[in-house]
């Protein structure tokens, strides 16, 4: 078992990022490593709360972060300055992920085997 | 007129002032729609633009100086322009 953190950054439809972030997570978590999950940047829009609408086509997959407590991935932050730099507040977003200061996502960073940037 | 869309939150706003002018228009759209509720950017034109659908997907609030338009108010928009400029960047 490891420590491997999923590092986020992109904004939640331009691109696949999210989304196939998403899928490694759970896929390393179901191979019994310690995973965490760091949403930063623009990543921290895909915690917000998506509709349907009948002309978008994708898939809000960030409803897929219920997943998270079935794969045993307790571990899911965002980082606080990049929540403020976007006027977000934490009640605001879908999905509860603990607020980090930087200085905790430093530490969080130095307690990882692996750091995979999505 | 110009036509520039942002359809990226981390677009660079400050380079596209140097470039927008005021009777110049911005179209907000795909993620580029977050930028509607980002607080303290200063836009370089009044007529602010966001594409509904993305918006209602988004679930956004749009600010009163920023107005929401439909697909066919887009195409519009685009033959009224002169110039259309992606700002992807």
């Amino acid at each position: 078992m490891r420590n491997i953190l999923v590092l986020q950054q992109h904004s939640p439809f331009n691109s696949s990022h999210g989304r196939e972030a998403l899928d490694l997570a759970l896929a390393l978590a179901a191979v019994e490593h310690n995973v965490s999950v760091l949403f930063r940047g623009d990543a921290v829009y895909q915690l917000l709360s998506t509709n349907d609408h009948a002309d978008f086509k994708l898939k809000a997959y960030s409803r897929s972060f219920k997943l998270f407590s079935l794969y045993d991935i307790e571990q899911v932050y965002v980082c606080a300055a990049s929540l403020g730099e976007r006027g977000l507040k934490p009640e605001q977003l879908a999905f509860a992920a603990e607020p980090l200061a930087q200085n905790a996502i430093v530490d969080l960073l130095a307690a990882q085997h692996q750091v995979v940037t999505c | 007129m110009k036509l520039f869309s942002v359809i990226s939150p981390s677009a660079d706003i400050a380079a596209l002032n140097q470039l927008c002018q005021a009777q110049d228009a911005i179209l907000l759209r795909q993620d580029g729609v977050f930028l509607c509720s980002t607080p303290n950017i200063s836009w370089p034109t009044a007529q602010l633009f966001a594409l509904a659908t993305d918006v209602a997907v988004r679930q956004i609030q749009v600010p009163s100086f920023i107005t929401v338009i439909d697909d066919t108010q887009w195409v519009e928009l685009c033959i009224a322009a002169e110039q259309n400029v992606l700002w992807n960047n």
